[in-house]
């Protein structure tokens, strides 16, 4: 039975459940080692003056929840980069629905709510990273218009951790 | 001998970081990419909330610019920038079919997520977005 979730902004209230489902998306992906932020961090980098994020949430109405269970659904996290290209963008960092509420149309939802922000925001480009074995988020992505830029134009993902970029401090 | 010195852009400085955004489009062959005018580098970066950084590599003469380690001293102030800024890593997108880039970065023990762990780059242009957003 598909739940009327509603799509919100998030609230410094939620974070403790968005942490939650940060690890459980982590845990699909089998990359659980790699989360290093705390709910606390969360709600300094989100709530703060200077908020590094945006996130939205998928409510689930009250009549729906369980007793202890959770009151949101999913969420979708992202936030605002500049391309020397096109100027301002859109990256989507982190979409995820919980399991039991897949296949409800609720990640349809959150994405559709994202677009809308970044439109708002004059954005022109909306990007975001997909694991190449994750089948059902490249069909999710590829059936709303996505290009595979690393498959197109050989874009890559490099990354400098902590070791390294004091490394090149040192230098 | 010729010196440089890197420091953060100036609002005078937009017309020359345009010329060097074109330059290096360029060279991956995307000039016709640029989209981005004088007048939204100076918007968008000079405003009230900037909306991105810039730092600049100034030369006194149009001497021999490569060879002058200026590459690795911008990487040298963004990582002092990170770690002031309590970053923990840099994150950045390469071309792989341009194999100088590609060493140069991961010579200074740079990761190649996408070979690595299998990341791709998916992107929606504003078409799609508005697809998106007028979905029922």
């Amino acid at each position: 039975m598909a739940v009327a979730v509603q799509i919100r902004e998030a609230k410094e209230a939620d974070c403790g459940e968005i942490m939650k489902m940060i690890r459980e998306l982590a845990e699909f992906e089998k990359l659980s080692d790699q989360v290093k932020i705390s709910e606390e961090v969360l709600k300094t980098d989100g709530f703060g003056e200077n908020p590094f994020y945006h996130c939205l949430v998928a409510e689930i109405p009250p009549e729906h929840r369980d007793p202890l269970g959770s009151t949101l659904a999913g969420y979708g996290l992202y936030y605002f980069t500049y391309s020397t290209w096109t100027g301002r963008n859109v990256y989507l960092e982190d979409i995820y629905v919980m399991p039991k509420y897949q296949g409800q149309g609720i990640g349809s939802k959150i994405i559709k709510k994202v677009a809308e922000a970044a439109l708002e925001r004059g954005c022109s480009q909306l990007r975001l990273a997909v694991l190449d074995n994750n089948r059902s988020a490249i069909e999710f992505y590829k059936a709303r218009g996505a290009k595979d830029l690393t498959v197109a134009e050989g874009w890559h993902f490099f990354h400098f951790d902590n070791e390294a970029v004091r490394e090149m401090v040192r230098k | 001998m010729s010196t440089f010195r890197v420091r953060p852009a100036r609002a005078q400085d937009c017309p020359d970081i345009l010329r060097l955004i074109k330059e290096l489009a360029a060279y991956g062959n995307a000039l016709d990419a640029v989209k981005l005018t004088i007048i939204d580098l100076l918007k968008d970066g000079f405003g009230d909330h900037p909306l991105y950084y810039c730092l600049i590599a100034e030369v006194p003469d149009e001497a021999e610019l490569t060879g002058l380690g200026i590459g690795p001293e911008i990487l040298r102030k963004l990582s002092q920038i990170a770690i002031t800024n309590g970053c923990s890593c840099m994150n950045f997108l390469v071309v792989i079919w341009n194999q100088t880039s590609t060493e140069y970065y991961t010579r200074r023990g740079a990761l190649d997520l996408s070979s690595q762990e299998g990341w791709h780059l998916f992107w929606f242009n504003k078409k799609e977005l508005l697809q998106m957003a007028n979905e029922k």
